[in-house]
């Protein structure tokens, strides 16, 4: 009787100690898929932002744009991603990746958004009392931008039980500022199917 | 059989010891918080909270729902809806059944079940999380709220239960969150699920439709030119004239949710009988909830010369009360089948050693508790009203009345930004100073 409680007690304590490992840190490469929750994670934001680099560049507009503006590359500016989907997702990453490409592609020109222009300003004001004249950068010369992007994340999600189908569909869209023309837009679906474990220690 | 006794009776010890180190039950240990509750101190509240808060995972979801509702109370809206996040992903993780805390429930006590929150506490979570967003000014994040809550609530829906199947409250502050976005068919979707509720909630809690959500559902009924429907609304609420959309939307919205008291909480109660002819002591332990009075009996918005009345939209004792009425059957199966494994596991040890018997029958015994766990911060109501003003600033106050007329507080909102087609969202969380006592 005494040996049997003393040997719940050996497997008692392995288990918590089993329990209460340390932290384990392991450095995984920033394309590597690992997905635990099903959840909107940086897979999916990459993989949109990819999807969506590779559409827009290729598409027609630009090329459309510059020949007709004498071969000047078309302005950009980054308007809102809205979130209206299950999830509180960060857009900021794929909207970056995104402004990013658009940058390097070197045919097209992308201006501040509307709040990062608010500290940029203040900036200008700023050197309008302090700066030397020669460094000076005067205001109202800013380049207004020729088209905009704006967007949305939606879901739809079927749950029963512990299974759930996540269904994700981002919609990009670019505007033309001068006449509302919408002169590309970009779409990307992932579906995931989670099956959530109904069983634990 | 000796083989299943030895591990019977080790565990029943072990039990005992866990139980021993912290004896003293979830309700009991709630007190401290109240008391300072009671005495408006929040601050320390929220001290006695994370002073109270030792044992692990186990609690660590009401440890944060309460975190959340003190902060929320605070005024810190940001850091309240972190604690609620952090819930969310804590109850996602120990909603998969644990083996281990199924065979502590049946052997030792309810208690040693991770806590995941009553359907209600559930719905609570995302209702508090989206007032929280929308009172930050973010009806995009409580949006995202409101569709979390969609898909529980359709689960909730399948679910067994008779009195509570679907929160109305939260479907009507859906249909608010859609509104203010001008998703129209969403928001008279929400709207209609909630009417259907409320009629739900009325023969099963006494909870009437809201008048406001009458008006709301003419509105949108009217400008979704559903006829049938609008006939049958304007019936049902006895509503002759309302605003229409268009008008209604050149003006703004002032939306006043008030929370009164605390949620009533459970209690022990306890049974021991002695079998003489095994000489063991046999005790089984039921929670009850030991409800509180109402001190408010209405909610009273003023504004200048013009008073209007707050409705109860969510009476959280009763559905709390009537849920755990339904669940009493499996509760007490429960612990009956753990008094018979203490009481047998104590009579074959006592057999072969009256020591260890007696040993293992009092430890049975002492480990014998009720589950008392609830989401004690929560409000026993909750009112609303929906006040259509000009745009510009104004002054709104609010008077709790007692069950005798007499006004038992007053708050004032002073200098409300009101914008044409825009809601804003004002909140107060009153709780008496004598928050003990009611019926025991």
């Amino acid at each position: 009787m005494v040996s049997k409680n003393v040997k719940t007690l050996w497997v008692l304590l392995l288990a918590v100690a089993l329990a209460a490992c340390a932290t384990k840190v392991e450095r995984i490469d920033s394309e590597e898929v690992r997905d635990l929750s099903g959840s909107w994670n940086d897979t999916d934001s990459r993989l949109v932002s990819e999807e969506m680099i590779r559409d827009v560049l290729s598409r027609p507009w630009i090329n459309r744009y510059t020949r007709s503006h004498g071969g000047a590359p078309p302005v950009v500016i980054v308007g809102e991603v809205r979130n209206l989907s299950h999830e509180h997702i960060n857009v900021n990453t794929f909207v970056a990746d995104m402004e990013r490409a658009l940058i390097n592609s070197g045919n097209v020109e992308v201006v501040a958004s509307s709040t990062e222009r608010g500290e940029v300003r203040g900036e200008r004001k700023d050197q309008d009392l302090h700066a030397s004249e020669g460094s000076r950068n005067v205001m109202g010369e800013e380049v207004g931008a020729d088209f905009m992007l704006k967007g949305t994340i939606n879901t739809i999600i079927d749950a029963e039980g512990k299974k759930q189908v996540k269904f994700y569909q981002v919609d990009l869209t670019l505007i033309s500022m001068a006449d509302n023309r919408k002169v590309w837009v970009g779409q990307k679906k992932i579906k995931k199917f989670v099956d959530k474990r109904s069983l634990r220690f | 059989m000796y083989r299943a006794r030895g591990w019977l009776a080790s565990g029943l010890c072990l039990g005992a010891v866990l139980l021993l180190s912290g004896c003293a039950s979830y309700s009991q240990r709630f007190d401290a918080i109240e008391t300072q509750l009671a005495a408006g101190n929040l601050s320390g509240a929220l001290q006695a909270l994370e002073k109270d808060w030792d044992n692990g995972q186990r609690d660590e979801v009401l440890y944060l729902l309460n975190r959340a509702m003190l902060l929320r109370m605070q005024g810190d809206y940001r850091q309240s809806n972190q604690a609620l996040e952090q819930a969310k992903h804590l109850i996602d993780e120990l909603d998969a059944v644990s083996l281990r805390e199924q065979a502590a429930s049946l052997t030792v006590n309810d208690t040693l079940k991770s806590y995941i929150g009553s359907d209600v506490e559930r719905t609570l979570l995302h209702i508090y999380a989206a007032l929280n967003y929308l009172q930050l000014g973010m009806p995009d994040e409580a949006r995202v709220e409101v569709l979390q809550l969609d898909v529980l609530l359709n689960l909730q829906a399948d679910g067994q239960g008779n009195a509570y199947t679907e929160d109305a409250f939260a479907r009507y502050l859906s249909g608010l969150v859609f509104e203010q976005l001008g998703e129209w068919s969403d928001a008279m979707i929400a709207y209609r699920k909630s009417y259907q509720n409320y009629q739900k909630y009325r023969k099963q809690l006494g909870v009437k439709p809201p008048y406001s959500l009458g008006l709301a559902l003419l509105r949108m009924a009217e400008h979704l030119g559903l006829k049938e429907e609008l006939r049958q609304y304007r019936k049902a609420f006895a509503i002759e004239q309302w605003t229409p959309l268009p008008v209604f939307q050149a003006k703004g919205e002032v939306v006043l949710v008030v929370g009164t008291g605390l949620a009533s909480r459970k209690r022990e109660e306890s049974m021991s009988i002695f079998a003489p002819e095994a000489g063991v002591m046999v005790r089984i332990a039921l929670p009850r909830y030991e409800t509180k009075v109402q001190p408010v009996s209405e909610v009273r918005l003023l504004m200048g010369s013009e008073t209007m009345d707050a409705e109860l939209v969510e009476d959280i004792d009763a559905i709390a009360v009537k849920t755990l009425q339904e669940q009493m059957p499996a509760i007490t199966a429960r612990a009956l089948a753990r008094a018979v494994v203490k009481y047998r596991a104590a009579k074959e040890a006592g057999e072969q050693d009256q020591g260890l018997g007696l040993l293992l029958n009092v430890a049975g015994m002492l480990s014998e508790q009720a589950d008392t766990r609830s989401w004690s911060t929560l409000p026993q109501r909750i009112y609303l009203t929906r006040q259509s003003l000009m745009p510009g600033r104004h002054d709104i106050s609010v008077q709790l009345l007692g069950q005798g007329g007499h006004v038992l507080a007053q708050k004032q909102f002073t200098g409300v930004a009101v914008e044409a087609g825009k809601k804003v969202y004002l909140s107060w969380r009153w709780i008496p100073s004598y928050t003990r006592g009611g019926k025991r």
